[in-house]
């Protein structure tokens, strides 16, 4: 089934901020969805939280590993994140995944597979005839068509 | 000003707030959990007998937990420990969780703390678990099956604590009367090491006495008072008889860890002083080194200090390559250990004497464990306005240390021998007895490679000493072959400070020939002659002459590594300021009725403000403390002066 994609939260200002089972659907579910368009397919385990829930060391450390890995594939700087249940750090968290699916945006690419030797882009939004590709956006595209 | 203070500058004090617990738990009994028909969902085990503190994890629910850094991610390999935290057991949220406990041997009451459960149930009794802490008489039994439920459908049931035993606690609602006898002996001859005990009776409506007939000794009880927000230090006795009730009526008694101190002490060296120079800082390391000896007896006994008073720092001066004096206290009672060396040893020193102010070291327990160092300051103001008839007394009024006959008062041989390095020697001897307490000393310098003890009182002297190694009793370097000096025995005024070695020395010169080679099995056998006290009665006149070796005059140099000097420094224990202290301790006593305070302390000092106007500085030896009706009272027995 194919993830939803949910508006990241990034603005935690202080430790008040809570970590609800609802966060960690959102997160775990957006990486499900940037996962399945750039791979295809989402590998990451759990996606579905309930308040009889606790999170695990093993899974959050392989779901940063994940988002690590986005980030890296899209040629963007992965932020700083940790195992610290600390406000800015879920905001670093949140704020990668929301970097990784602006880039994405930002090439147009809706949906593109990445395998080991190529990139396949499935499908480009439509530009018109009067679009300019940005500086960054073009380096980019270098970035990924040279990788 | 502290509320108790306040309080007791009232003519009329409020009633004091008592607390007493009877902790009755068996945290030595090994239980084995297994999960029964409800399984929790995290859970260790292994570790729910620990009284560690339930970690923090991510737990999701209830809303989540905050973004504060306070909580971790749950990580079931992280072994519990205190700093760690524990996952204790943690249940479904919203379910209930089933526990199997099972014990090799007999258990008889089971104790729970747990968090979010509404009730626990054994054996179809359900115990209330709102409160967090659940006592479930099981009767003798080897299995129990408990279930917990769920406060509230939201709630995960978390269970930190399961242990054998139980813990009971009573406030001023259940007390009947609490009656505390708080000791210590300040007589200046044979002073004993006493016990001070606790004793507590209460209401208590259930019928506990089968599982008070289970509770074994040695369970703590824990005593605090006095008013909100200022409370008394808690006090920590022993249960030291079985605990009793009757017609709802709970007696227990305890008395504090000095009971504990029924071993013997092993011997050990408690100085070490480098005969060249004697740096003050060497004689403060004497000092630090007895302090230190004081230290682990109170570890050995099993006691942990509430309050420790680290000693001076100790600086290193020059050290001379030579020979070194140590002192060995023989194997003894602990209580003896502490008598004595407390009774001894408390010396206010004068300017420039070795540079540490004052070495009163003192152990109190009456329920506060406390080692400190240094002499205390007075802490407390009693008006005799306020006490009710005063009982004065005067003990005898000793005017003179003597000592007698070498001969009379030779204690106990030591026997030392070391092998190796091409000598062996037997040696034994006393420097300083009082009573049945003693210190040896011994002069050597050479390569020994061991020490030997051969005698019951020195059996296991902890002592190796390498040539040039560090030593962990000594704390710096040893030196081998045995040196003997002879001194002159005579009788020294204490004015003259020419007082110390308490033996004989013999010459080197007289013994070298026939001193034993290294494959010869024979040995030297030297006597040395300790001093015991002789009291006499008497009101007007100290005569004050103590037999001490003059060793001022002795032998400097042999094989150019021993040197000899100033032998007015050689008080490793300082036997001038002991008999000083002794001398001048005031043989009047007295008692008193007080209002009480739950703070003081045996030794203690207090300043007494008499009717006439005079103010005596005094130091407290006993306190009788009463708790009875909401009215708390005192008897106090002093001792004048500063002990």
């Amino acid at each position: 089934m194919a993830a939803t994609w949910r508006t990241p939260v990034t603005d935690r200002t202080d430790g008040t901020a809570m970590m609800t089972y609802a966060d960690m659907n959102r997160i775990t579910e957006n990486v499900a969805f940037l996962q399945e368009a750039i791979y295809g397919s989402a590998s990451i385990s759990k996606t579905s939280w309930t308040a009889n829930d606790i999170i695990e060391r093993s899974f959050w450390e392989s779901m940063l590993d994940m988002i690590r890995a986005l980030a890296n594939n899209v040629h963007i700087t992965v932020l700083t994140m940790t195992n610290d249940m600390l406000w800015s750090n879920i905001n670093n968290v949140e704020t990668l995944i929301l970097n990784v699916f602006n880039t994405l945006s930002d090439l147009g690419i809706t949906d593109f597979t990445v395998n080991s030797t190529s990139i396949v882009v499935n499908d480009v939004a439509e530009l018109s005839d009067d679009d300019l590709l940005s500086a960054a956006t073009i380096s980019k595209w270098n970035d990924i068509l040279g990788s | 000003m502290s509320a108790i203070d306040t309080q007791n500058a009232k003519k009329l004090r409020d009633a004091m707030q008592v607390y007493i617990t009877l902790d009755a738990i068996d945290d030595d009994i090994a239980l084995n959990l297994n999960s029964y028909q409800y399984s929790p969902k995290i859970y260790d085990y292994t570790s729910i007998q620990q009284e560690y503190p339930m970690r923090l994890i991510a737990d999701l629910s209830r809303g989540g937990f905050p973004l504060d850094d306070t909580h971790e991610l749950y990580d079931s390999t992280v072994a519990a420990s205190a700093a760690n935290g524990k996952i204790g057991i943690r249940g479904n949220v919203g379910n209930r969780v089933g526990l199997r406990i099972t014990s090799s041997i007999n258990i008889t009451s089971l104790t729970v703390i747990v968090e979010n459960a509404s009730t626990v149930t054994y054996n179809g009794e359900e115990y209330d678990a709102t409160s967090g802490s659940v006592t479930i008489p099981t009767g003798e039994t080897t299995s129990a099956i408990l279930y917990f439920a769920p406060s509230s459908s939201s709630r995960r049931i978390q269970i930190a604590l399961i242990t054998s035993g139980f813990t009971l606690n009573f406030t001023n609602e259940d007390l009947i009367s609490v009656n505390l006898s708080l000791r210590a002996d300040l007589k200046p001859i044979d002073p004993a090491f006493p016990e001070s005990e606790i004793e507590v009776r209460a209401y208590y409506a259930d019928d506990i006495s089968q599982m008070m007939s289970t509770v074994r000794d040695d369970k703590p009880i824990l005593y605090q008072a006095g008013y909100e927000g200022d409370l008394s230090p808690v006090r920590k006795f022993y249960l030291s008889e079985p605990a009793t009730w009757n017609d709802r009526v709970i007696t227990f008694k305890g008395t504090d860890a000095v009971s504990k101190m029924n071993k013997e002490t092993f011997p050990f060296f408690i100085g070490e002083v480098n005969t060249g120079v004697i740096p003050t800082s060497n004689v403060r390391g004497v000092f630090r080194r007895l302090y230190s000896a004081m230290a682990d007896q109170v570890a050995m006994a099993g006691v942990e200090l509430v309050n420790y008073e680290e000693p001076p720092a100790e600086t290193i001066d020059s050290y001379e390559t030579g020979g070194n004096i140590c002192s060995i206290v023989k194997r003894q009672s602990q209580r003896d250990f502490f008598a004595n060396f407390i009774n001894l040893l408390h010396f206010n020193f004068l300017s420039g004497e070795f540079s540490i102010g004052s070495f009163w070291p003192t152990y109190v327990d009456a329920g506060i464990p406390t080692l400190y160092w240094t002499k205390p300051s007075v802490k407390w103001t009693i008006s005799e306005s306020e006490c009710g008839d005063i009982s004065e007394h005067s003990d005898r009024k000793y005017a003179s240390i003597t000592f007698p006959t070498a001969a009379v008062r030779t204690i106990g041989r030591s026997t030392i021998k070391m092998n190796g390095g091409g000598t062996a020697f037997k040696y034994s001897g006393a420097a300083l007895e009082y009573g049945d307490y003693s210190t040896f000393q011994i002069w050597y310098a050479g390569t020994p490679s061991i020490f030997r003890t051969e005698t019951d009182d020195f059996l296991d002297l902890p002592i190796d000493p390498q040539w040039g190694g560090a030593h962990p009793y000594l704390g710096s370097w040893i030196y081998g072959r045995a040196l003997y000096d002879r001194g002159v025995e005579s009788n020294k005024e204490l004015s003259n400070i020419r007082y110390a070695p308490f033996f004989n020395w013999v010459g080197w010169s007289d013994i070298r020939d026939n001193w034993p080679s290294d494959t010869d099995e024979t040995t030297l056998s030297l006597e040395t002659y300790g001093r015991g006290f002789n009291v006499n009665e008497g009101t007007t006149k100290y005569t004050r002459n103590v037999i001490g070796v003059d060793v001022s005059a002795s032998k400097t140099g042999w094989n150019g590594l021993m040197k000899v000097r100033a032998a007015r420094y050689y008080i490793e224990l300082a036997p001038k300021k002991a008999l000083e202290n002794l001398l001048y301790r005031s043989n009047e006593t007295g008692s008193f009725t007080w209002k009480g305070d739950p703070r003081m302390q045996p030794r203690d000092f207090f300043t007494f403000n008499r009717l006439d106007g005079t103010q005596e500085v005094c130091t407290i030896e006993s306190i009788s403390l009463r708790h009875e009706g909401g009215g708390t009272v005192a008897t106090i027995t002093y001792r004048k002066g500063m002990i």
